[in-house]
């Protein structure tokens, strides 16, 4: 054999290894490119951070807000911790479902385990998801667990593939005709925080208006959906089994019409688990007016109506489920004390522009 | 399963991994069983059953027809097993060609009429395996070969999951003992048929799923656009067609391919056709070579005179017509129509011999190949027109739009009225680049490597003479089983091992990111697999 000539099983061996080299450079160019085609939500829909959001977040929480949009738009943390001393996070996203936000819960649980679970119950109308964006938006950024896996089965549309959420860029690729500055910046670098503990701040208002809502049809049944009803009796039982409070709350929305089936089939499920039920609707001394609380004429609340909320839950949630003020504490207290400088610059700056222009301009092009 | 699914690279890539890992023996029961399989899962149970009813028969009839001494036994067993198959494909897809017939002709004496259809959902591939059933067994009953022992072997032959769906219509001498043979992996098989598959994908996934997009919209609204819509409308449906139909035997030759299976080619660049005869030799191949073989030449072929030469070329269009639905608009579309241009190509060719000739043209000439080719997409086009619409009345309004300049019924349009946009316009534009030179490639190597062969064959005649036979047959031999099986195209064929797998991981990636694939699109359906 001269200096030159390889031995076969060395021939054999570099063929490997260039087959592995290249495989690896193909796959690195794939995470690159799915990193980057990944949707960033930096421009008019922000919802799809808010799963995220929550593992940048290092500090526990005594009470976890699980649920739709009637969570995440209906409660500010910051207010109740500057009046209440509560620490909060709002675990929700547009239009996640029940079983959604059983995994969800199940999911935290792996990091905290938090005194008392409010749970927006206005998901348990919605029996199916209606879009594939929000399952996209619940999932797409939460970290790969069991809860994760089981979450997207128990959800998805029926045309949507499992794989395509193990491997997004299968779902994403179209977007590379469409990317922006921010797809780029933010392919690898943190996105800015867009929430407050969860909370989505607006701070327009656009007072309730009942023509601009579609009829409400009669329904023949207004049953919960078996589905939902076994997640909710899986979310009761998670908080028994970890020894958490769990109360249940219909946040004060104009639309969807809460109607009295859907009302008694809660209370009766509050009454037989032994639950705190909070129906807002029923209590006018919150003072929420749909002239000035909404942002969008009766379906979500801004901020003002955010804060009434919190200031009329804060106290209840104090005393029957015995969350502690942290007030006292200096190192959650600087926290905090941040998290609200930065909450109420940008309540005031939207304020200025909401005075000035009659809109804010990042949610101005909203779908 | 479709051969555009997750489920379907999970099934290829498990029976690769029990291919490799089984001992070479068991190959073919992998292969059996996978096939079967794909069948029940794509087609249903019903599928299997006609399927293997028709494989029983095929075997059984043709081990009868060896068997039997009498001619006239024979002859009767061959009928009486041509009858069974074609019964069943007759069944499932001509139920509504009376219908159709009904419909045409009240067409033609200005009036319309509304067919009653019935629905029958035919079993997967029927057309293509009762045409590779009938060859064997013909085969069989002609004495040009020995039935098949096995009947394993001969099932794999009859359901193997790479011509099931829609061909090649693989002839048994050709493929069937290759599917019998013991398993086993190459790296370069898994290579080639990577590379294959790639290429396949960016066809199907790439071009032809954007092509659609477009005629879509151009066929549904047919009546509203400016003609020079509906000609670009039917030019990019031939092109869909190809990038559909060749791309998905790409998809198919690949993975074989990689079980070390080489499939029988298809297409051969028929764009760069010269005639429309050159045309069907380039164009769907192995359906052609079978009216060839089983109608055309026993009926007389061009031997007869002709006036023979052309009821026999008829026989053979209006059955290929036939083959793709019990549609008129099938049977004009590719089947009549094509007719008419030969006919109309045999009477013209003296006149245009001598107006060549007095215009000091050429026939090797490459501008007058280009003219040709040209001419050649045209004419199939307006076939095409005729295979894409839902009636013929529809597809002579379509081409009567285009003669008679149809203005645009709307003031402005833009390309978002075809669902595309500007990047798909340019990745068509490039993607559409990379196959013609590819396929011009192709072309050019073909072309020296036929002038090889005659140059080769001149020399083996010397060296016949000089009694040396053997080589010269094997050769021979060799040579038209390298023609009739698939490949790699142009030269990638030659291309070091490690420049395929560089191409397979770029086109892989090309068609990952440009690919029209998964909500929102139907990449699932090939063209031809309605057929």
């Amino acid at each position: 054999m001269t200096e030159n000539t390889k031995a076969p099983g060395d021939q054999a061996g570099s063929g490997k290894l260039r087959i592995i080299i290249k495989l690896l450079i193909f796959a690195a160019l794939l995470f690159l490119l799915q990193r980057l085609l990944m949707p960033k939500y930096t421009g008019t829909v922000i919802e799809g951070n808010f799963t995220e959001e929550y593992y940048r977040d290092d500090t526990a929480h005594d009470l976890i807000v699980i649920g739709n949009c009637e969570s995440y738009e209906n409660i500010s943390p910051m207010v109740l911790f500057e009046d209440f001393g509560i620490t909060s996070y709002i675990r929700g996203n547009a239009n996640q479902l029940i079983p959604q936000s059983y995994y969800i819960l199940k999911e935290t649980l792996r990091y905290e385990t938090p005194k008392a679970v409010l749970l927006n119950i206005q998901a348990m109308t919605v029996a199916e998801q209606s879009t594939e964006e929000y399952n996209r938006m619940v999932f797409d950024s939460m970290r790969w667990s069991e809860e994760k896996l089981e979450g997207i089965k128990a959800s998805r549309l029926s045309d949507e593939k499992l794989i395509e959420y193990i491997f997004p860029i299968l779902r994403y690729k179209g977007r590379i005709t469409e990317l922006s500055s921010a797809d780029f910046r933010y392919a690898f670098l943190p996105r800015p925080i867009q929430s407050y503990n969860g909370y989505y701040l607006r701070a327009d208002i656009r007072p309730y208006d009942p023509e601009a809502f579609p009829y409400e049809r009669r329904r023949e049944d207004y049953s919960f959906s078996e589905k939902n009803v076994d997640y909710l009796n899986r979310i009761a039982d998670l908080c028994e089994e970890n020894g958490i409070e769990l109360v249940l709350m219909k946040a004060p929305s104009a639309y969807p019409v809460w109607v009295d089936p859907y009302e008694e089939q809660i209370e009766a499920f509050a009454e037989e688990r032994g639950l705190l039920y909070l129906n807002t609707l029923e209590h006018e001394e919150i003072g929420i007016d749909l002239s000035t609380d909404t942002y969008d004429g009766g379906l979500h609340l801004n901020v003002y109506g955010a804060e009434k909320v919190s200031r009329w839950l804060g106290p209840i949630l104090s005393e029957e489920c015995g969350l502690p003020d942290h007030r006292d504490d200096e190192e959650l207290s600087r926290i905090y004390a941040e998290k609200l400088a930065a909450y109420e610059a940008e309540k005031e700056s939207q304020e200025l522009e909401f005075e000035e222009l009659g809109y804010i301009s990042k949610y101005r092009n909203e779908g | 399963m479709e051969y555009i699914s997750y489920s379907f690279i999970l099934f290829v890539v498990a029976g690769l991994v029990l291919y490799a890992l089984l001992p070479k023996l068991y190959g073919r029961y992998v292969l059996l069983l996978g096939s079967l399989l794909f069948v029940w899962l794509s087609g249903g149970a019903l599928s299997l059953v006609f399927l293997c009813e028709a494989i029983a028969i095929s075997f059984f009839g043709a081990w009868l027809i060896e068997k039997a001494a009498a001619p006239s036994v024979r002859r009767a067993l061959f009928i009486a097993v041509l009858m069974f198959l074609l019964f069943s494909l007759f069944y499932f897809k001509y139920q509504n060609f009376p219908e159709y017939t009904k419909q045409l002709i009240y067409y033609l004496r200005g009036m319309e009429y509304e067919p009653v259809l019935t629905e029958r959902e035919a079993p997967l591939g029927i057309s293509f395996y009762t045409l590779m059933l009938i060859s064997y067994v013909a085969d069989v009953y002609r004495r040009a070969c020995r039935p098949e022992a096995s009947l394993a072997g001969f099932a794999l032959y009859g359901s193997y999951f790479g011509h099931i769906v829609q061909g090649p219509m693989d002839a048994y001498e050709d493929v069937g003992k290759q599917l019998s043979k013991d398993g086993g992996i190459r790296y370069q098989d898994l290579c080639d048929g990577a590379l294959l598959l790639s290429i396949g994908l960016f066809k199907k996934l790439v071009i032809s799923e954007r092509l659609n997009i477009f005629v879509n919209s151009v066929f549904a609204d047919q009546y509203a656009w400016h003609w020079s819509i509906l000609l670009l409308g039917a030019a990019a449906f031939s092109l869909q067609l190809y990038t559909d139909f060749s791309g998905c035997m790409d998809i198919v030759n690949g993975v074989s391919r990689m079980f070390g299976i080489r499939l029988s080619l298809n297409f051969r660049q028929p764009f760069f056709s010269q005639s429309i005869s050159e045309f069907w030799r380039r164009w769907h191949i192995t359906l052609g070579a079978f009216f060839r073989k089983y109608i055309y030449i026993p009926l007389g072929g061009n031997r007869k005179g002709s006036l023979r030469k052309f009821l026999n070329t008829m026989a053979v269009f209006l059955l290929s017509g036939l083959w793709h639905g019990g549609n008129w608009t099938f049977v004009i579309g590719t089947g009549l129509l094509h007719c008419a241009y030969m006919a109309l190509g045999m009477l013209t060719k003296p006149f245009t011999g001598r107006l060549l000739k007095a215009l000091h043209i050429s026939d090797k000439s490459r501008g007058l190949h280009v003219i040709r080719s040209l001419w050649v997409f045209v004419l199939v086009t307006i076939g095409f027109v005729f295979f894409r619409s839902d009636t013929v009345a529809s597809a002579v309004d379509y081409l009567g739009g285009i003669l008679s300049l149809q203005q645009s019924a709307y003031e402005e349009i833009s390309l978002s009225y075809f669902g595309l946009a500007a990047a798909d316009i340019w990745i068509l534009i490039l993607g559409l680049a990379a196959l013609f030179l590819l396929s011009l490639a192709s072309e050019m190597k073909e072309t020296a490597e036929a002038a090889d062969a005659s140059r080769q064959a001149a020399k083996q005649d010397k060296v016949l003479q000089d009694k040396h036979e053997d080589t010269a047959e094997a050769s021979a031999s060799g040579g038209r089983n390298r023609a009739a099986l698939a490949g790699l195209p142009g030269p990638l064929g030659a291309t070091c091992i490690s420049r395929k797998e560089n191409a397979v991981l770029l086109l892989l990636l090309i068609v990952i990111i440009f690919g029209c694939y998964g909500r929102g699109y139907d990449a699932s359906a090939f063209i031809y697999a309605n057929f």
